[in-house]
């Protein structure tokens, strides 16, 4: 039953005229499309239904549940068809009517013009413009008026407002350009004649035509302005052709290299302005040995040559630079007042590294919390396969090969939300998917022990290039595009940049190097060799799955290495800014000293590290007030599942309620047609193809409806 | 539709009509192979029963693990049932809540509610230490305390006290000051112990711990209590409202069945719904404002905000000089008088304040909402501000913060005028607390009650302005909200002070419900009970805020004092917590214990949270967006259902006088749409007469409650055309 439903949404929407104003057409048409599904219903099973109104309005009844059927066709037999004066009636209810029906439009822009001007008036003068009372009463009982009333009221209202507010206001009319063309030209002829007699001499339409001819081509630069724009943004025409050639779950992978890359430039913009561009400028008096040739290898090992330059940790000393303000962006470092305070390197270490993963944390909640808020959208497969193929066409697509490419994206993503329904469908699928989500998660814990014992290795810095340099080389000859796997090895590349950045404060810009060849190497690879995935996943999901991996697991396990090291680690006592402390931390401590020393002046500078810094009662304060916001918002999010499961009962009772009166608006039909005997009623395709124009058919009704 | 046809199961399904027959029979199959539990299906008694007979299988008798389940299951809703008993209090004051609910409505009954919550929170924490510290102090015997260490003080001035002093000091004032007290248990003096070898318990420990245990455990019953309160914006987004229809029918208790409890329902039901219609008037009003007129508002909002700022911080710099003066005139002869200086500032300024608020912002033509909130707001930031700067007062003096004074030299705190300086904390916070105490008794007996009696008795134009006194809700609560932070923040300096306050709390209760009962009338403006809870128990935390930061700033940096208390040996009172543990545990204990304690773990567990808060957020987020999407669809299926009833109930009253008669003849039929309208089970329909004018405003759903009826005439049957009928 429920696809003769379905019928007249799929005809209205992939109807030939998108206009509002062929209702009857569509009407028309119904009937031969109704009766080809029908005949076409006896063939085919209940799981064809349609997807649309069998999710919204029967709820429960799921295609192959009994009970749905029996439920909307009581007087019926077997075959679910209306008549076309119920399916006129169907087609009529507002929400099919949502933007066509143009008297509701105008009426309702008409309500928003009065008010817009009342607004106006009443701020402008208050009390002294008397609203008038026709209008009040009109406000009150706008749909009582027809349609032509209410256009040259709408009209006239319109010629009340000021130019731009307007033009404002028919813009954002869902109606069609002509239409509002048409509004337009009248309301402004109106208002033209007063003012034309006033000045009369034909100023107005140069000035104007200066002025439009102005904002014209403001319009036009910033057209061509947005057409630059695709330029600005790196790899968008690729990552169109791959998401159309392999979906958007090969997309997500090469978006989420992407990510990668912004991270990595996050990461190395401070750490480049702070320790590696100060560190190359004042270069340490004495090195500790002489500087081994370059052979070429190094590249690969990343030792040698290499160990001795601003690469790595050991380079950097732990001498202040006595020079007034090498940077002027770090404030606190470098007040002008205090009589140029040293520059002093261990502390510039330690705090760039710390603003640098503040900043990558930031970047990376702020991704995370979006595509969270993307994947938790709690009903988006109600309708998603009508949205997708109904909704998605981009009409200001016009070069040929763009729309190929929209078309092979459309057509994939077709393919990944039928297969996933598919996979809804089939509990054995679902296991094989749950099978393949314990696989990755094995292949992640492998992955994390890897990167700790990495880790362990990581003191001293030197394998990582070559374990980067390694991996880069490695994949070049793929069967198949295994998604999973290049996603964890991404994220494990990523992590040991993160946990090899204190280290090592070049190796953002090796990881970025590193993403730069990937990404080519993977897209050509991928071209080349590659098929599209056999079973196509759908992306939204995966994209949540990456980011959250890639904050919980690996970006807080480096920050927790981090904090760690830098609180509980003696550093090496021979190299790098920090030698002869006991902790990295230390280093803070001793500035403290330092300034407090120096003077009275920047007292507030060591009371605040004692209390907020080290003093961890203030932390702990702070993280027990941040669990009870969690808490609140948990208890939130707990009760907004409670309404939103109220308000899906609430509408699949309103769905109940609107099937059963269709069965009685339908029985009442039938019974007319038996009533008045004729044969034909008894066969309903006769009926259909006698009533082409349901209207006339029923003059009273007509009758009456045109009198209101 | 289908409900109704189950409701008529006691009797054969003959009557409805073969429709409804078939209807129900479907609904029944349902429900007998539906798995939920009976107990949450929304039907009546009977045919739950009948619903749960038709469930068991025939001839089936349930088996010895089945029953044995169901006998856990029993068990454990009695427990629960219990549990949730102690919680509220073993039904403490349940009929007087039941009353004062019923004769004054759910906003203020949430006052009393929140008195009793308040009580057994300090109930609570009193055991709490009572079992903790005091038990074990009275079992493992004390040391009776040496001589005192006489260490020389470079004091200036004279040691002795001047006579006259001794002249006020009789009994009855040494019981108000607390000073009768001084060398028992109330105050921190009175309590000693050996050192930390000597016994495997730790007083000191347990008495450290206890206040800040039981600062968390009020930490976690407010929030736990303001999780019930909470608003219901966050969950249904903005402008959304409850539709007055589930009021009218689902509001009674049917559990109800003495007339006096009858009466006092339906009298909480009509305060209810006055409450109801007035915010939504509100809402209405504030929908209706245009860009000047707020602009205008806002200036108007910020002129009287910055006069009250201006205004609270005179009475908090008032606060300041009144402590000051009185702790520098310690030898003055009118001491005793100037003891109560600071306290009478406070309470003067706290009840002069808010009249002051009133009449400015009654100046200033505010919106009703808007003037309530200010008030309230500025309300708070004065009780608690005045607080707060009466506690920093106190550590000028005596912990000579900010300030270097030769007698705070050897030790951080002025040993000369102080000799244990957490007794005169102590002192001071038990003065306040009874200060407020007797105050609020003395403003019932002394002006409420007469007032009532003279405006009862004597007839004019003045008393009928005077009228009884207006039972105020929120500045009852700041009252109570001040009360209970003074105990917060006494806590570590005077250990019996929630005692006190227990017994304070429990006869405020009553003096409150005589004076509400008696002497009051009740405000004409109606305070919701959901949206107060949240409110009051955001002030309670912070005030719990307010009475943490200074104690953890004094238990972790600040000397106790030398010869009397517990941590005289120490640098800091938190020093026992190292010390003791070093001392009992394991290396790896330690290791492991250093490790939480320091930044290493304080900055990722920090970072942990926020990502954490970040995923809940936008999960909120999201759900919000999927709310309104949903309430946008429920309304379009709600207008097509109208739509829907419109054309069936024209076509019926056309297709009346032509039909023939048949054995089911419409003519029947015809009278249903009369019982249409009212059966719809829908809260938010729009009602047939405006579906369109809905749309077009943007009203929410829930604006509209439909009216039944109309549809009986056939003249709205359809007041708006669609395009399709109309355009050959």
């Amino acid at each position: 039953m429920a696809f003769a439903l379905e019928v007249p949404e799929t005809l209205e929407d992939w109807g030939q005229e998108p206009s509002p104003y062929d209702e009857d057409e569509v009407h028309h048409s119904f009937h031969q499309l109704i009766q080809e599904q029908s005949q076409w219903a006896g063939a085919s099973g209940p799981e064809e239904a349609g997807l649309e109104l069998q999710e919204m309005g029967l709820g429960s009844s799921t295609p192959g549940a009994p009970g749905g059927d029996q439920q909307v066709t009581p007087g019926l037999g077997d075959t679910p068809v209306y008549s076309a004066a119920t399916l006129r009636i169907l087609a009529s209810m507002p929400s099919r009517t949502i933007g066509r029906s143009r008297g509701a439009i105008i009426s309702q822009y008409y309500n928003r013009t009065v008010r817009l001007r009342r607004r106006r008036a009443s701020g402008q003068l208050p009390g002294g413009a008397r609203p008038s009372l026709r209008a009040h009463d009109l406000e009150l009982d706008p749909t009582a008026r027809n349609e032509e009333e209410k256009r040259s009221l709408l009209i006239r209202e319109l010629r009340g407002l000021t130019g731009v507010q307007q033009d404002q206001m028919l813009r954002g009319m869902p109606l069609s350009l002509a239409e509002k063309r048409c509004l337009r030209e009248e309301s402004q002829i109106l208002r033209r004649t007063p003012r034309d007699k006033v000045d009369g001499r034909g100023v107005w339409s140069c000035c104007s035509q200066l002025k439009y001819g102005c904002v014209l081509a403001m319009h036009s630069l910033w057209l061509r302005l947005l057409g630059q724009l695709p330029a600005l943004k790196p790899w968008h025409y690729a990552l169109k052709r791959i998401g159309g050639q392999f979906g958007s779950s090969v997309l997500s992978y090469f978006l989420f290299l992407k990510t990668l890359l912004v991270f990595n430039a996050l990461l190395l913009l401070p750490l480049l302005a702070f320790i590696v561009g100060v560190g190359a400028a004042f270069p340490p008096e004495e090195l500790p040995r002489p500087t081994p040739t370059f052979t070429g290898l190094e590249l690969l090992t990343g030792g040698g040559y290499f160990t001795s330059t601003v690469m790595y940790y050991g380079y950097y000393s732990n001498t202040t630079l006595n020079e007034p303000c090498t940077s002027p962006l770090e404030g606190s470092e470098c007040t002008p007042e205090a009589g140029g305070l040293p520059y002093s390197m261990p502390l510039a270490y330690l705090f760039t590294v710390g603003a640098a993963f503040f900043i990558t944390c930031i970047t990376l909640v702020y991704s995370m919390s979006r595509s969270f808020g993307e994947s938790y959208r709690v009903d988006s497969n109600s309708a998603v396969h009508a949205i997708t193929t109904f909704c998605s066409w981009d009409y200001k697509v016009t070069q040929k090969w763009a729309s190929r490419l929209q078309q092979d994206n459309l057509r994939t993503q077709l393919k990944e939300l039928l297969a996933e329904w598919q996979m809804r469908q089939d509990p054995q699928r679902l296991c094989a998917r749950l099978r393949s989500g314990a696989v990755l998660a094995c292949v992640w814990l492998l992955c994390l022990g890897i990167t700790l014992a990495c880790a362990l290795a990581l003191t001293l810095g030197m394998p990582l290039p070559r374990l980067v340099s390694e991996k880069k080389m490695k994949r070049q000859r793929k069967p198949e595009f295994d998604i999973a796997r290049n996603v964890l090895e991404l994220i494990y590349g990523q992590t040991l940049t993160w946990l090899g950045v204190l280290f090592s404060p070049l190796l953002p810009a090796v990881q970025i190097l590193k993403l730069l060849l990937l990404f080519n190497i993977k897209k050509t690879s991928l071209m080349a060799n590659c098929q599209a995935p056999r079973r196509p996943w759908l992306a939204a999901r995966m994209s949540t799955v990456f980011a959250t991996l890639l904050c919980f697991p690996a970006f807080l396990g480096a920050a927790i290495f981090l904090c760690y090291v830098v609180w509980q680690v003696k550093p090496s006592s021979r190299c790098g800014p920090f030698q002869g402390l006991d902790t990295m931390y230390e280093a803070g401590k001793v500035w403290v000293l330092r300034l407090e020393r120096a003077g009275p002046q920047l007292s507030w500078l060591p009371w605040l590290y004692r209390y907020l810094l080290e003093n961890t009662f203030i932390i702990f304060l702070l993280s027990a007030l941040l669990l009870a916001v969690i808490y609140l918002n948990i208890q939130v999010v707990k009760g907004q599942r409670e309404v939103i499961c109220l308000l899906k009962e609430q509408i699949s009772n309103e769905g109940d309620d609107k099937i059963f009166l269709i069965n009685k608006i339908h029985s009442v039909y039938d019974r007319k047609e038996q009533s008045r005997g004729g044969p034909a009623g008894s066969s309903r395709q006769a009926q259909a193809s006698s009533t082409p124009l349901p209207f006339p058919k029923d003059p009273e009704a007509g009758g009456l409806l045109l009198h209101r | 539709m289908q409900r109704r046809g189950l409701a008529a199961s006691g009797q054969p399904p003959g009557e409805p009509g073969p429709g409804s027959a078939e209807l129900w029979e479907q609904e029944m199959e349902r429900l007998c192979a539906s798995r939920v539990p009976v107990r949450a299906l929304p039907y009546p008694m009977e045919d739950k029963r009948v619903i749960w007979w038709l469930r068991v299988p025939d001839g089936e008798q349930p088996s010895c693990w089945e029953r044995w389940l169901r006998k856990r299951q029993m068990e454990r809703r009695r427990l629960r049932d219990s549990v949730q008993r102690l919680a509220r209090g073993f039904g403490l004051w349940e009929a007087a809540l039941y009353e004062i609910g019923g004769l004054f409505g759910t906003g203020i009954q949430s006052y009393f509610t929140f008195l009793r919550f308040l009580l057994l929170l300090n109930l609570l924490t009193f055991l709490l230490t009572a079992s903790f510290v005091l038990l074990p102090l009275v079992w493992l015997h004390p040391p009776v305390p040496g001589p005192a260490l006489n260490l020389t003080l470079q004091c200036p001035g004279s040691d002795q006290p001047p006579a006259g002093l001794q002249r006020f000091h009789n009994q009855f004032w040494n019981i108000l000051t607390g000073r009768a007290f001084n060398n028992t248990y109330l105050f921190y003096g009175a309590y000693r112990a050996g050192p930390e070898t000597s016994s495997a318990y730790s007083v000191r420990l347990a008495y450290l711990l206890s206040p800040l245990f039981c600062l968390l455990l009020c930490f976690c019953g407010t929030l736990r209590r303001m999780v019930k309160g909470l608003p219901q914006k966050p969950f249904l987004g903005r402008g959304h409202r409850r539709a007055l229809s589930t009021k009218v029918f689902s509001s009674w208790d049917f559990c109800i069945h003495v007339p006096e409890a009858a009466f006092l329902k339906k009298r909480e039901i009509s305060k209810e719904f006055k409450v109801e219609l007035e915010e939504q008037q509100r809402f209405e009003q504030v929908q209706q404002q245009t860009g000047a007129q707020r602009a205008y508002h806002l200036l108007t909002y910020l002129r009287v905000n910055l006069l009250i700022g201006l205004l609270v911080a005179g009475a908090i710099s008032a606060i300041f000089w009144a402590t000051k003066y009185s702790q520098d005139n310690k030898e003055e002869e009118l001491f005793l008088l100037l003891q109560y200086l600071p306290p009478g500032v406070i309470a003067m300024v706290n009840f002069l304040g808010p009249l002051l608020f009133v009449f400015l912002v009654q100046l200033e033509n505010l919106p009703p909402n808007t003037e309530v909130n200010v008030i309230l707001i500025w309300c708070v930031v004065l009780k608690l501000t005045s607080l707060g700067m009466f506690s920093f007062s106190l550590g000028q003096t005596v912990l000579c913060l900010g300030r270097n004074t030769t007698s705070c030299e050897s030790y951080s705190y002025n040993a000369c005028d102080y000799q244990c300086w957490e007794n005169s904390v102590g002192e001071e916070f038990y003065k306040l607390s009874i200060f407020n105490f007797l105050l609020m008794v003395a403003f019932t007996f002394l002006v409420t009650l007469p007032r009532r009696l003279l405006v009862d008795r004597l007839s004019g134009q003045f008393w009928a302005w005077l009228d009884r006194e207006e039972f105020l809700v929120p500045k009852n609560v700041l009252d109570i909200v001040a009360g209970q932070t003074v105990t917060w923040m006494g806590l570590f300096y005077c250990p019996l002070l929630p005692l006190l306050n227990t017994i304070f709390i429990f006869l405020t209760f009553y003096i409150k419900k005589y004076t509400l009962l008696k002497n009051s009338r009740t405000s004409p403006r109606l305070f919701r009970a959901s949206s107060s809870t949240f409110f009051f128990q955001l002030v309670l935390l912070l005030g719990l805020l307010l009475a943490v930061l200074p104690l953890g700033y004094v238990v972790t940096s600040i000397h106790s004092s030398w010869d009397c208390g517990l941590f005289g040996a120490y640098s800091a009172p938190w020093q026992v917590v190292p010390e003791l543990v070093a001392l009992h545990l394991p290396l790896v204990g330690q290791r492991t214990l250093h490790y939480l304690s320091s930044n290493a773990f304080s900055f990722p567990l920090l970072l942990l949270l926020s990502l954490v808060l970040t995923a809940c957020v936008s999960q909120a987020k999201a759900n919000a967006q999927a709310i309104q999407e949903l309430r946008k669809q429920l309304l379009w299926q709600v207008k097509d259902k109208w739509h829907l009833v419109e054309d069936l109930s024209r076509l019926l009253s056309k297709s009346g006088p032509i039909d023939s008669p048949e054995p089911e003849s419409p003519r029947p039929r015809a009278s249903r749409p009369r019982s249409f309208c009212p059966g719809f089970p829908c809260p938010g329909s729009p009602g047939p007469r405006s579906p369109w004018l809905g749309s077009s405003l943007g009203h929410p759903a829930g604006m509209h409650s439909h009216s039944p009826g109309p549809h009986g005439s056939p003249v709205p049957v359809c007041r708006f055309r669609y395009p399709s009928t109309v355009e050959p």
